[in-house]
């Protein structure tokens, strides 16, 4: 989002060689308030140069009145804030002029107020604005360890097609007041639980652009290249199972 | 509006000081066993505060290895408390970092530390400054790159922070009493960091002002009496630290 510099050098070269998935996470598009103009045109500004693959963000809030978290903070599933999400993708769509994913989140807690299953919200989301979804596996099982609706309801409730792109990521286990939370922080391989539910996830969805997130405590490259390659051998399982 | 409420409630809690009780304004619209929420919460106020933090450590790498990985967290969350949450990019938030080291008393045994801080905070405006062509500059009018940025320091900065931004390995360096004049510039792929002389930078400065040449090297001649201001200048011009005037205002904001 810089306005130019090495970052831009690095993009370019990528796009010459690769197709690109842009990935958000400060445009708040589960904030109460009105997103924020100056970063919807940055927005414009980037897919108009790099014309990406694909375009995400995240089913979160990040930002009130003048502050800015910098964190993807949970929303409650209702009318209401289903309404809001679905204006807030309609005009995000509108601004960069193509469809967008939006991504599940991983949740810490959830709301006394929330009254639609998860699934349901985001099959609802992509009815009303036509994106897709971008399903991080880990975030479903993290969100299901920490007391929500189970990860497989998650998988099963998403309609089949809607699915563009798949993370996956390693999480960890903090505990507090007899309290287990599980932690999505991207610093670790990726559980043999969220492995099971990739296989899963591919059955049904079929093969996907898959990213595994690794961004804190980054491991050497081969580390990351053989947990990319674990994924690509799943998935070919899983196809020849499903085809079989 | 109850999404706008809470959102609220919530906002004011991540931005309350650390270890205040969760208000019963929020505490309300959580579910699940009410004695865990506020160990469910706290993760989230643990992040806001952690990501903060790392952005200064990645945006103040030397300034980081100078102080090390007890202090630098502890003075980053005094700033934060001092400043607040951020209000803009994470490459923003760090802006008043240099001033706030300079006036922490923890910190004034390490007189030079603030303008390290300054240094890296310049670097990262040049490393992020919009793209700009340094060719073709002919003999009319012209401005300083976009990406350029000036600072002095009575201190030897550049060196300082030359042997700490990386994991360089010395034993000490011998510090001499001597101010620096620096020009930091991206005029191709890398941010450079240049020591010019002080006619030079008074020339820069003016230019940074928006002098003309003339005024330029009246400046360069003032403040260095000795200085050969066509040769420097002709160097200066080779090294893509000029643009010609309409594409020092290209590519829009930046984020």
């Amino acid at each position: 989002m810089g306005a130019g510099g090495p970052p831009h050098a690095y993009l370019e070269a990528i796009t010459e060689r690769y197709p690109l998935s842009l990935h958000g996470v400060g445009l708040s598009l589960g904030g109460a308030e009105p997103l924020d103009p100056v970063h919807l045109r940055a927005w414009r500004r980037l897919v108009d140069r790099y014309q990406p693959a694909l375009v995400s963000e995240h089913i979160a809030w990040s930002r009130f009145g003048e502050c800015r978290f910098h964190d993807l903070l949970p929303i409650p599933y209702t009318d209401e804030s289903l309404t809001l999400f679905a204006a807030h993708v309609e005009q995000f769509q509108n601004t960069i002029g193509r469809q967008i994913l939006v991504e599940n989140p991983s949740a810490y807690l959830g709301f006394a107020t929330s009254d639609i299953p998860e699934a349901d919200f985001i099959a609802e989301l992509v009815r009303r604005t036509g994106c897709g979804v971008l399903l991080d596996i880990n975030n479903a099982y993290v969100s299901a360890a920490n007391g929500g609706e189970g990860a497989t309801a998650l998988l099963r409730g998403i309609p089949a097609d809607t699915v563009g792109e798949i993370h996956l990521a390693g999480h960890s286990v903090q505990r507090a007041d007899e309290l287990e939370l599980y932690i999505d922080d991207h610093g670790s391989p990726v559980g043999s639980a969220v492995w099971l539910l990739y296989a899963e996830a591919i059955a049904r969805f079929g093969a996907k652009p898959t990213l595994v997130e690794w961004d804190t405590d980054v491991p050497s490259l081969g580390t990351l290249c053989r947990e990319a390659e674990r994924a690509n051998v799943i998935a070919r399982k899983a196809l020849s199972h499903a085809a079989a | 509006m109850q999404l706008r409420s809470s959102q609220a409630a919530f906002a004011d809690y991540l931005s309350s000081a650390p270890g205040l009780a969760v208000p019963a304004s929020l505490e309300s619209v959580i579910g699940g066993d009410a004695r865990h929420i506020g160990s469910r919460l706290s993760i989230y106020k643990n992040n806001v505060l952690a990501r903060l933090v790392d952005a200064l450590k990645e945006s103040f790498p030397a300034v980081h290895r100078l102080v090390g990985d007890e202090f630098f967290p502890y003075c980053a969350l005094r700033f934060i408390a001092k400043e607040g949450l951020s209000r803009t990019s994470l490459v923003e938030y760090g802006r008043e970092f240099p001033a706030f080291i300079a006036e922490f008393a923890p910190a004034s045994t390490i007189g030079y530390l603030s303008d390290v801080a300054r240094l890296e905070h310049l670097y990262l405006k040049a490393y992020h400054a919009a793209e700009a062509s340094t060719g073709h500059i002919g003999s009319g009018a012209f401005a300083l790159h976009p990406s350029a940025q000036l600072m002095s320091s009575p201190h030897q900065v550049s060196r300082i922070w030359e042997l700490n931004r990386a994991d360089t390995e010395f034993d000490h360096i011998e510090l001499l009493p001597l101010r620096e004049f620096l020009l930091i510039v991206r005029p191709f792929r890398l941010v450079e960091v240049r020591r010019v002389s002080i006619g030079t930078f008074a020339a820069l400065v003016a230019l940074d002002d928006g002098a003309d040449h003339r005024e330029a090297r009246r400046e360069a001649l003032c403040a260095e009496p000795a200085i050969d201001f066509d040769r420097v200048f002709g160097a200066l011009k080779a090294a893509g630290t000029f643009v010609l005037p309409q594409d020092s205002t290209t590519v829009g904001e930046s984020k």
